[in-house]
């Protein structure tokens, strides 16, 4: 991909898009060291890290439900498991299973739009935080807890997740 | 059939988290069940429309804990959480945390909870209500010449607790006026000593008591009774035994008991199922208050054999905030109901608690048979939780036929792999003393002795 500049102007007629486009909410554009956020929801609120290899400080990225009922509001469970939650995932000796600490909502990224914590094949240390559970607005980071490459992950951006459901697969090295 | 209402989340387990989602299903409204990691493979789970794994074993990380029930009910989206009997039933902070979070708590505002939950505070809404309360002083008394007097007018026996004392602690019965002087003056100073503090509370010690409830439906606006419940069958303040009608009470005094119950739930526009439990003087056939449960107990059944209402489904559509279309004069108390809580304990070895697995299960039935549990074979019971493991209500026409097909089932029903406590129950409910319904709250105790 080539490179090329973004000028103040081109800023105005991306915002001005977003603004006349109705079924966009949010959107969070990073590129060339610069980020960009745009939102409509009034409440919500965020912090903006320059570094993006850097531990993001996040605060509510989640549309709480009361902020908008009808956009968000989750059908009721259709993952939720009837059997055991970590039923169907065997993990090898090489391997560390990330699983979910408390009932809540997956994240996948710092916020909506903004690109994932991390993706399949992706190298993480121990302190790396690969994803977010929310538990009743508080915004939990997980941490890979080990030095290795991503393998799997199991769950989907914004889904509900039990206690003890498998989030990630790292492979160990 | 719900207007607001159409997800609920069954914040329990075992046979009230079914008897939770059967009443769901019937009133077409999704059940979620919650369930620990030591609960999974249970009937609740399997039969709810969906179910989600909120935490480990230990009930403070799994059913007790507020935050993952929260979380979960938001997560997942359900309108309304039931909370059923314990855990979290009677925690106003929790039902607090429902309102604020957007989720209708099924049971009263939190407000209700934490003031019925005070028993001062409750005690005093009583007397406001007219409702009779044990005779005693009103909240601590701290000058000894106060003391004195008050415990005069009251009569003798008399209980004076240390206002900061508590389970058992700075307690002591005062049997005549030859020792009050001496009796009130060493507590005092005791508990002066031991709690910084000497004020006392007095009231009439009741020696020969039964323990009567009155079950209620109120929408905040009318409110309704399903008459009373006797559960006076109880070992170390655990009920056994319940029964309706109480076999104690006369058709006026059932009337003004009632009738006292709904004052007090009206006085503070209460909102939900509820129950106003007494103590009965077998002595003065008197009746006092003693406390309200803001929830549905263990021993509803009872009553909605005898009335035909079911209690579960008009709780939830009270908290539907629809308005109750059941009238007082629409309530006929039929036949007669005793309820049997089953526990996996070993009656032979003081009662202890028998985790493990059930190897086979055969429950009992027929007519007026009603087994409320999640037991299954091969169902293993965890040694985390109560050891209850399920209830059988039967319905007689009178309160004869009611002991007579308790019997025959609890000795159709076979519950093998653990002890139970069914033989108990059936020698328990054929004592002489049981059948004659002349017997008080230390009655099981005097029946375990003569057995031994």
């Amino acid at each position: 991909m080539k490179d090329f500049d973004i000028s103040l102007n081109d800023l105005k007629q991306l915002t001005k898009w977003v603004k006349e486009s109705s079924d966009i909410r949010e959107l969070s554009l990073s590129y060339n060291g610069l980020e960009l956020f745009i939102s409509r929801n009034e409440s919500t609120q965020r912090s903006v890290s320059s570094d993006a290899a850097g531990t993001p400080v996040t605060t509510a990225p989640a549309p709480s439900k009361q902020e908008q009922p009808e956009l968000n509001k989750p059908t009721i469970a259709p993952t939720a498991s009837k059997s055991s939650p970590t039923a169907d995932v065997s993990v090898a000796e090489n391997e560390h299973l990330i699983t979910a600490p408390m009932v809540g909502t997956f994240y996948m990224s710092p916020k909506p739009g903004a690109p994932a914590f991390v993706e399949i094949g992706q190298q993480v240390e121990p302190k790396s935080v690969v994803c977010i559970i929310e538990v009743m607005k508080l915004m939990n980071n997980l941490e890979a807890k080990v030095n290795g490459r991503v393998k799997e992950i199991y769950v989907e951006d914004q889904q509900p997740v039990e206690y003890g459901q498998p989030i990630m697969l790292i492979e160990k090295e | 059939m719900l207007n607001k209402i159409k997800s609920v989340m069954i914040a329990n387990r075992g046979e009230i988290s079914l008897r939770i989602i059967r009443a769901c299903q019937e009133l077409g409204v999704k059940s979620v069940a919650i369930y620990s990691e030591a609960d999974k493979d249970t009937l609740p789970v399997k039969l709810a429309d969906s179910a989600v794994c909120i935490g480990p074993a230990p009930a403070q990380a799994s059913y007790q804990n507020q935050e993952a029930i929260i979380s979960a009910a938001l997560a997942f989206g359900v309108d309304a959480i039931h909370p059923g009997y314990g855990f979290l039933s009677e925690k106003a902070d929790f039902a607090k945390k429902c309102e604020d979070n957007g989720i209708i708590f099924i049971g009263p505002s939190a407000d209700i909870i934490s003031k019925m939950g005070d028993k001062i505070e409750a005690r005093k809404i009583a007397d406001s209500a007219s409702v009779p309360t044990i005779p005693g002083s009103d909240g601590a008394v701290t000058e000894f010449k106060k003391a004195l007097e008050i415990a005069e007018s009251i009569g003798f026996p008399l209980l004076i607790k240390a206002s900061a004392g508590g389970g058992g602690r700075g307690m002591r019965v005062v049997e005549s006026r030859d020792t009050l002087e001496q009796d009130l003056n060493e507590i005092m100073s005791e508990a002066e000593v031991a709690f910084g503090d000497s004020s006392v509370y007095i009231e009439k010690y009741l020696t020969d008591i039964r323990h009567i409830e009155v079950q209620l439906l109120a929408d905040g606006d009318s409110c309704i009774h399903l008459g009373e419940r006797d559960c006076t069958a109880q070992r170390r303040n655990q009920k056994l035994v319940e029964e309706a009608p109480s076999p104690a009470l006369s058709t006026s005094q059932r009337n003004d008991l009632c009738q006292s119950a709904v004052r007090l739930a009206k006085k503070v526009k209460y909102k939900s199922a509820g129950t106003v439990e007494y103590v009965y003087d077998n002595i003065d056939k008197q009746f006092y208050f003693i406390e309200m449960n803001t929830r549905v107990q263990v021993e509803h059944p009872v009553s909605e054999m005898i009335t035909g209402i079911d209690i579960i489904k008009e709780q939830i559509k009270i908290a539907d905030n629809q308005v109750l279309n059941i009238k007082q004069e629409d309530i006929v108390l039929s036949g007669h109901a005793i309820e049997c809580r089953l526990n996996a304990e070993d009656p032979e070895n003081g009662f202890s608690p028998c985790p493990g697995t059930i190897s086979y299960y055969r429950p009992p039935g027929g007519f007026g048979i009603r087994m409320d549990s999640h037991l299954e074979s091969g169902y293993t019971i965890p040694p985390y939780y109560d050891s209850m493991i399920g209830k059988l209500i039967c319905w007689g026409a009178d309160r004869n036929e009611a002991i007579i097909r308790m019997t025959r089932a609890l000795s159709e029903m076979k519950v093998e792999g653990v002890k139970t406590t069914a033989k108990f129950h059936s020698k328990l409910i054929n004592s002489e003393q049981f059948k004659s319904g002349n017997f008080n709250t230390v009655f099981v105790a005097s029946l375990l002795e003569k057995q031994h």
